[in-house]
C-alpha cells in the first residue's frame, strides 16, 4: 500500500499519471502573503477557481527543529495588525489550468467596522445553483464582538469587468441558532439550497433563500460510523452517479507542545455516500503532500485543506491550500481517482 | 522551472535539497508566503547546518519582503547565526535590519563579528559600511569619520556603497585629520622617501610632515622652527621629524601642552604669545640659522602677524607650511603673506592645501635656496582653489 501519509496523494498521484500545478497569483494581488484554500467550479463553461488570500504568512514547523519565538505554528500577519483579514481573489483558468486572470472579488456589501478581528468571508466554497454563482463560507466580522460565526452565501457576478458581491445571505443554524460558530458547511451541487452541514452523523440542512430559515432535512443518530475523529466539510458535494455522491472532508488534530504552544494537525478523506445519506464508503485518511513524523511520539503535522473539487475532461481536479500560504491543483485521471477512492 | 522543482520535490518529498530548490523557485517568483513554508520544511527535514542556515535565511527576508514582521525576521536571522556564528551573511542582514529600527549597538555589534571571518567582496564592503554607519551614530565623534573617511578614500566599494559612502560623508563631514596609515598607504604614496617604510603611522593632521619628509628625502637631522606647535604628539608637525633625528624650537601659548611637550618630547618648547616673541633674541639665544630646514606657522588668524615679525633676513627656511584658513576666514590674509614671501624669494609650491576638496586652509612655500629647483618642480602642485590634501599625495587607485 502506497504511503499516503509520508508521501502522500499528490505523490500517489503522479506515480500513475496524475499531475500537481502550482498556482502563483502575482505578488501586487498578494503582497506575498497566504493564498490558500482554493475552491474551484465550473461555471457556464468557464474554469473558475476563488482563492483565499490572507494577512499573515504561516510558520509551522512541521520537524519542530525550528519553532518560532512564539511557538512550532505561528499565524504572522503585520505585528501592527492584530486582525487577521480574508480577501477573496477570483481567477479563471484555461482548460489546462493556467491562471488567465486574477482580481480580487469586491464585497460591495461590506457595511461598516468588522466587530471582530477574523475580517472577511473565509473559506469560501464556489458553486452555483439555478445558474446563480455563489461562494459559501464562514464570516465572523459581523454578528458580535466575540467572533460568532455564521455561514454565509455571497452572491457574486462578474459586473463592469469585474468580479463583484451582488448578495449576501447570512444563513442561520438550525433551530435557536444559538451555536457559536457555524463553519465548513459543503453545498451539495446537484441540490440547490442543501448543504452537508455535518458528516458523521451526516447532517443535511436547507436553507430558504426567501424566508432566511434553515431547516434539518437528514440528521440520523445511528448513521454514526466509527471514525478516530470528527468529520469536517471540505470540498462541495458532488453526484457521482447511482445515486451516490462524494466529497472530501478534513479531520484535525489540535495539539499542544511541551510548553503548551499550539500546534495542529489536518488530515482529508474521501467519503461516499448513498441515495439514503448512508456513508458507504470513505478512503483511509491521507495527506496532499506528505508530512512530517515524529518517530518518538507518531505525532504528524501538516497543514493543508482542501476546499474544492470539479470534473473536467475525463479528470478530476483537486484545488487544495498547503500550510495556509500555498494553493495547488491535484489533477487525477477519473478512473485513477476512484480507483483510488475504491481501494480505500 | 518551478513546475519541474515542484514535482521533483514531490517525487522525493524528504529530501531537504531538492524542498530548498523548490523553496527557491517559489522566492524567485515572489511567492514569499509558500517559500517561507518550504524553506522551514527544508530546514526541519536536514542535519546540514549549511542548508538549515541557508532556509532560516530565505525564511528572514522572505518575511522582510511582506512588511511589518521584523519579530520573526530578527528571529530567523538569529536562528542561522545560532547554526553558524562564523558565517556571516545572516550578520549582514542584521546589521540591515538593525538599521531600519537605529539599532546601532546591534548592527556595530554584528558588524565587526562578521568581519571577524570571511565574506564575499560585497558583504565584506556592506559590512565595512554598516560599522562605520553604526560606529558614526552610536559615538557622532572622529572615529566614525575616519571610518568613513577610509571607506571612500582607502577601500574599493561597489558603484551604489560608494555613493552613498561619500553622500554619508559630505553629511558628517570629513574627519579633523587624515593620518597616514603606513602599509596600507604606502603603496598609493606619490612620493616616497628614505625611511618612510619605518613609519608606522605620522602625527600631522594633513601629511605636513609627510611633506617636509619627502622634499628633504627622509632627511635625518633637520631642524624647524614650529611656531602653535599644540599637542606634542596630536596633529603635530615636528614629532615624526624628531624620530628622523630633526630637532628645533616649538612656541605654543598653551601652559598644559607645553608642560605635556615638555614631559614627552626631546626637544625645545617654549610657552609664549608668539605674536609678542622678539624673535632675533629667540635665534639669538638658541642659535638658530642661518637657514632652518621648516617653519610651521598654525596660528588661525594670528598667523598672519607672526608671519611679518619673523626676521627673514637673519633665517631663510627650506619648507613653509602657512595656515591662513581661507575656507573661513577669506583670502585676504592668504595673499598678503604670499605677497611677503614671494618677496622673499619663496615659491608656492602647494597653494591652497585642503582637508576636502573645497576647504583650503594653508599654503606649503619652499625657498629655491635651500631645495633644488628639480626637486620643486616635482613637488609643485597645480594652482587649484583647493588642493585636497589627499588627493595631492595619494595615486587615484590602488
Amino acid at each position: 500500500m502506497h504511503d499516503l501519509r509520508h508521501h502522500g496523494l499528490v505523490h500517489y498521484a503522479l506515480k500513475r499519471g496524475g499531475k500537481i500545478q502550482p498556482i502563483t497569483l502575482p505578488k501586487d494581488l498578494t503582497g506575498e502573503t497566504g493564498i490558500m484554500n482554493p475552491s474551484i467550479f465550473i461555471h457556464n463553461g468557464k474554469v473558475l477557481m476563488n482563492v483565499r488570500h490572507v494577512n499573515y504568512t504561516l510558520y509551522h514547523s512541521e520537524g519542530k527543529k525550528f519553532p518560532h519565538t512564539w511557538g512550532p505554528l505561528q499565524y504572522l500577519h503585520p505585528e501592527n495588525d492584530i486582525s487577521l483579514t480574508t480577501h477573496n481573489i477570483m481567477t479563471e483558468l484555461d482548460y489546462d489550468f493556467n491562471v488567465v486572470s486574477a482580481s480580487r472579488i469586491k464585497m460591495n456589501l461590506d457595511t461598516g467596522e468588522p466587530t471582530w478581528n477574523f475580517i472577511g468571508l473565509e473559506d469560501g466554497r464556489l458553486f452555483s445553483w439555478d445558474d446563480r454563482l455563489f461562494l459559501c463560507g464562514v464570516r465572523r466580522d459581523a454578528y458580535d464582538d466575540q467572533g460568532t460565526g455564521r455561514m454565509e452565501m455571497c452572491e457574486i457576478e462578474y459586473i463592469d469587468n469585474e468580479w463583484q458581491e451582488i448578495g449576501r445571505h447570512p444563513i442561520p443554524a438550525p433551530g435557536k441558532d444559538d451555536t457559536f460558530c457555524e463553519k465548513n458547511w459543503m453545498p451539495i451541487i446537484d441540490m440547490p439550497w442543501h448543504f452537508v452541514k455535518w458528516c458523521n452523523p451526516v447532517e443535511i440542512v436547507k436553507y430558504d433563500i426567501d424566508t432566511r430559515t434553515t431547516t434539518t432535512v437528514v440528521h440520523d443518530q445511528e448513521k454514526t460510523y466509527k471514525l478516530p475523529r470528527d468529520l469536517r466539510g471540505g470540498t462541495q458535494v458532488y453526484p457521482i452517479g447511482e445515486g451516490r455522491r462524494m466529497t472530501f472532508t478534513h479531520e484535525v488534530d489540535l495539539t499542544r507542545d511541551a510548553f503548551s504552544r499550539k500546534d495542529g494537525h489536518y488530515n482529508h478523506r474521501i467519503v461516499v455516500w448513498d441515495e439514503d445519506w448512508n456513508m458507504v464508503h470513505h478512503t483511509q485518511d491521507f495527506h496532499f503532500m506528505g508530512t512530517q513524523i515524529d518517530p518518538t511520539t507518531g505525532y504528524e503535522y501538516n497543514i493543508e485543506f482542501a476546499t474544492g473539487m470539479t470534473f473536467l475532461n475525463g479528470e478530476v481536479i483537486v484545488a487544495f491550500g498547503y500550510q495556509d500560504n500555498g494553493t495547488f491543483l491535484l489533477r487525477m485521471p477519473e478512473k485513477l481517482f476512484f480507483d483510488f477512492v475504491a481501494r480505500g | 522551472m518551478l513546475q519541474t522543482a515542484l514535482e521533483t520535490h514531490v517525487m522525493d518529498p524528504k529530501n531537504p535539497h531538492k524542498c530548498f530548490a523548490l523553496a527557491q523557485e517559489y522566492d524567485y517568483l515572489e511567492q514569499g508566503a509558500m517559500a517561507v513554508s518550504l524553506y522551514l520544511k527544508a530546514a526541519d527535514l536536514s542535519d546540514d547546518k549549511n542548508l538549515q542556515y541557508d532556509c532560516m535565511v530565505g525564511i528572514a527576508l522572505c518575511y522582510d519582503r511582506q512588511r511589518d514582521r521584523g519579530y520573526t525576521v530578527e528571529g530567523a536571522l538569529l536562528d542561522a547565526i545560532a547554526l553558524d556564528p562564523t558565517r556571516t551573511t545572516a550578520h549582514y542582514y542584521l546589521c540591515k535590519f538593525y538599521e531600519g529600527g537605529s539599532q546601532w549597538k546591534k548592527v556595530l555589534m554584528h558588524a565587526n563579528t562578521a568581519l571577524q571571518f570571511e565574506q564575499s567582496d560585497k558583504e565584506y564592503q556592506d559590512l565595512l559600511y554598516y560599522q562605520a554607519l553604526a560606529t558614526w551614530y552610536i559615538c557622532g565623534q572622529q572615529n566614525g569619520k575616519h571610518l568613513f573617511f577610509d571607506l571612500v578614500y582607502r577601500h574599493s566599494l561597489y558603484p551604489e556603497l560608494k555613493q552613498k559612502a561619500i553622500e554619508k560623508l559630505n553629511q558628517i563631514f570629513y574627519p579633523d585629520t587624515i593620518p597616514y596609515n603606513g602599509i596600507e598607504d604606502y603603496e598609493r604614496m606619490k612620493h616616497l622617501f628614505q625611511g618612510i617604510e619605518t613609519i608606522e603611522k605620522n602625527y600631522s593632521k594633513h601629511f605636513q610632515d609627510m611633506f617636509v619628509l619627502s622634499v628633504y628625502n627622509g632627511k635625518e637631522g633637520g631642524s624647524w622652527l614650529e611656531i602653535g606647535s599644540g599637542d606634542p604628539f596630536v596633529h603635530n608637525n615636528t614629532a615624526l621629524l624628531e624620530q628622523f633625528g630633526w630637532s628645533g624650537i616649538s612656541i605654543d601659548n598653551s601652559e598644559a601642552l607645553c608642560y605635556k611637550f615638555k614631559e614627552n618630547r626631546n626637544n625645545t618648547v617654549i610657552c609664549a604669545d608668539a605674536t609678542e616673541i622678539g624673535y632675533v633674541d629667540l635665534f639669538e639665544k638658541h642659535l638658530v640659522g642661518p637657514v632652518v630646514d621648516y617653519l610651521q606657522i598654525d596660528c588661525d588668524e594670528a598667523s598672519i602677524d607672526i608671519l611679518k615679525r619673523i626676521p627673514f633676513n637673519e633665517v631663510k627656511f627650506g619648507v613653509i607650511t602657512f595656515e591662513h584658513d581661507s575656507y573661513r576666514l577669506g583670502g585676504k590674509r592668504r595673499d598678503e603673506a604670499r605677497q611677503i614671501l614671494f618677496q622673499l624669494g619663496y615659491e608656492l609650491v602647494v597653494p591652497n592645501v585642503g582637508f576636502t576638496d573645497i576647504h583650503p586652509y594653508e599654503d606649503w612655500f619652499i625657498h629655491p635656496d635651500v631645495i633644488d629647483r628639480d626637486i620643486i618642480r616635482k613637488f609643485q602642485a597645480p594652482p587649484r582653489e583647493c588642493n585636497f590634501v589627499w588627493d595631492y599625495f595619494m595615486e587615484a587607485e590602488k
